[in-house]
């Protein structure tokens, strides 16, 4: 079901082209990331998208009573305390004073917070601010979720939280809209990407080929490869991605033991 | 309705937790202080006097409270609550509810010591009529010191040292604005922009007790003017937006 259109969505800054004559539609459920080097125009269109910035020409088309809920780059700092912040959001989405009270220590428990949901947002770190940021647009479901840079200065930890809840969310049919650099953060939210160029919106080809990192046991004392180097009680093998789909199968029947895989980018 | 009571007492909140308070706060004690030590004093012309000073108060904390809103604040609250005019009342509300306050401390201390003075603070006995008026336009003051001072918000003025300075302009000029029409008399033209806050000391400048009808028009005039004020800001951020 379609729920935001983009009409022929330009932007300028002064003499800057940022965005030009973009035509797209989004729809419900749908997960989509903006990527693309810094200025070029993603947070800029989120934001159009939310009704949030004018464009100067076209128009962005919304469904009707849509909620949008946004986890923005930086996520200021207030007087008051992340739980006193978190109850009035929640309380502002229409839940109760206990239920979101709940919901704040729940969530504060996800990203690890500990006793910090006490403290005054003035006096957190960056990075337990932006938790904040992420945890007050996961106090109820929205329609659409908007994540721009979301996971700038978090843990690693609470990285795969917010990568978890956003599948959650978009399990339950909430549409996923994201700027983001972090590749893998993209590899594990969006299924469409897309890049801006120009001022363009394209679908964005990752360039190259991407290396794996693999792990793996030696279980019948087979003689490792050449390729493969000692890691702790371990082998690392290193091999482009098709690379990799090829010589494992045979790898794995000659008795070696998968322990770990991953992509270097995301290392 | 809901949403705007939660975002009211959000941004009081806000406010309350924050340092930008205390200053208007110790303003307006140290005149109260000052104003009713001494005895005894007219009932009309102290209070004309407070409504001036709350007028001040007032610019200040619109002027403060504006400064202090964060734009990815302001973005989150706007989509969270769906309507840019739920989300504007508040902000208005915001300020009224201050201006109210400020209203109640500056007519009840004097009623209080009066109490505490065996009654004879003032020139002659204080009725309840005296407060009524006094709390009407106090209460009329504020609420147009809160607009004009927010009036210049920054998403309208980036410039933050220029909105200071033409708020101050513009509260200075209201306060001004019949003597200056009477010097100048082409400023007429101009003057009637500027909420007619001066139209209490011309009123009853001279006056030993209050006329509901006159006060109640003033207070008409300074409510519709400081909701214009607002109408003009609210229009022109949700114009511009971020």
């Amino acid at each position: 079901m379609e729920i935001i259109r983009l009409e022929n969505v330009t932007k300028r800054y002064g003499d800057k082209l940022v965005l030009d004559r973009i035509d797209k539609v989004f729809h419900r459920g749908q997960s989509v990331a903006f990527v693309g080097h810094n200025g070029c125009g993603k947070s800029t269109l989120l934001r159009i998208i939310a009704g949030l910035t004018v464009p100067s020409d076209g128009r962005a088309v919304h469904s009707r009573g849509l909620l949008f809920h946004y986890i923005p780059e930086k996520f200021p700092a207030t007087p008051v305390t992340a739980r006193q912040y978190l109850l009035k959001m929640g309380m502002l989405d229409g839940m109760r004073k206990d239920e979101a009270g709940r919901r704040a220590e729940s969530l504060g428990d996800d990203f690890f917070l500990g006793g910090l949901l006490d403290v005054p947002m003035k006096s957190l770190s960056k990075g337990t601010l932006q938790k904040i940021g992420v945890i007050q647009a996961l106090m109820t479901r929205p329609d659409i979720l908007l994540l721009d840079e979301p996971v700038s200065g978090q843990d690693k930890e609470s990285q795969k939280v917010l990568i978890e809840k956003t599948n959650e969310l978009r399990s339950e049919d909430v549409t996923i809209l994201m700027s983001c650099h972090e590749e893998h953060i993209v590899n594990a939210i969006a299924k469409d990407v897309y890049t801006i160029r120009g001022g363009r919106l394209e679908a964005y080809k990752p360039a190259g080929t991407k290396v794996c990192t693999v792990i793996l046991e030696n279980a019948g004392g087979m003689a490792p490869t050449e390729d493969m180097m000692e890691y702790g009680r371990y082998y690392r093998l290193k091999a482009e991605e098709r690379e990799c789909d090829r010589i494992l199968p045979g790898l794995l029947s000659c008795g070696w033991r998968l322990r770990g895989m991953y992509n270097e980018e995301d290392s | 309705m809901k949403r705007i009571a939660e975002l009211t007492k959000y941004g009081l909140h806000v406010y309350f937790k924050g340092n930008k308070f205390i200053m208007p706060l110790v303003v307006i004690i140290i005149y109260q202080y000052t104003m009713y030590t001494i005895m005894p004093v007219g009932i009309v012309d102290s209070f004309v006097m407070a409504s001036y000073l709350v007028f001040f108060v007032l610019v200040w904390t619109g002027l403060s409270v504006s400064a202090d809103e964060n734009p990815v604040m302001e973005q989150i609250q706007l989509l969270r609550v769906r309507s840019s005019l739920c989300y504007y009342l508040s902000r208005a509300a915001v300020l009224a509810v201050l201006g109210l306050s400020v209203s109640m401390i500056c007519v009840l201390f004097p009623v209080i010591q009066n109490l505490l003075n065996d009654k004879a603070l003032f020139l002659r006995p204080l009725t309840a009529f005296d407060v009524l008026n006094a709390f009407i336009l106090v209460a009329g003051c504020s609420f147009t010191g809160g607009a004009l001072g927010s009036l210049l918000h920054p998403r309208v003025m980036e410039d933050r040292k220029l909105a200071v300075v033409l708020t101050v302009l513009l509260s200075v000029l209201t306060v001004v604005r019949t003597g200056l029409v009477q010097e100048i008399p082409f400023f007429k033209y101009v003057a009637w922009i500027l909420p007619p806050v001066d139209r209490i000391a011309y009123i009853y400048g001279n006056a030993d007790r209050f006329c509901l009808f006159q006060t109640g028009l003033i207070f008409a005039a300074l409510a519709a003017y400081g909701a214009v004020l607002v109408i003009i800001r609210s229009c022109i951020c949700q114009k511009r937006k971020f």
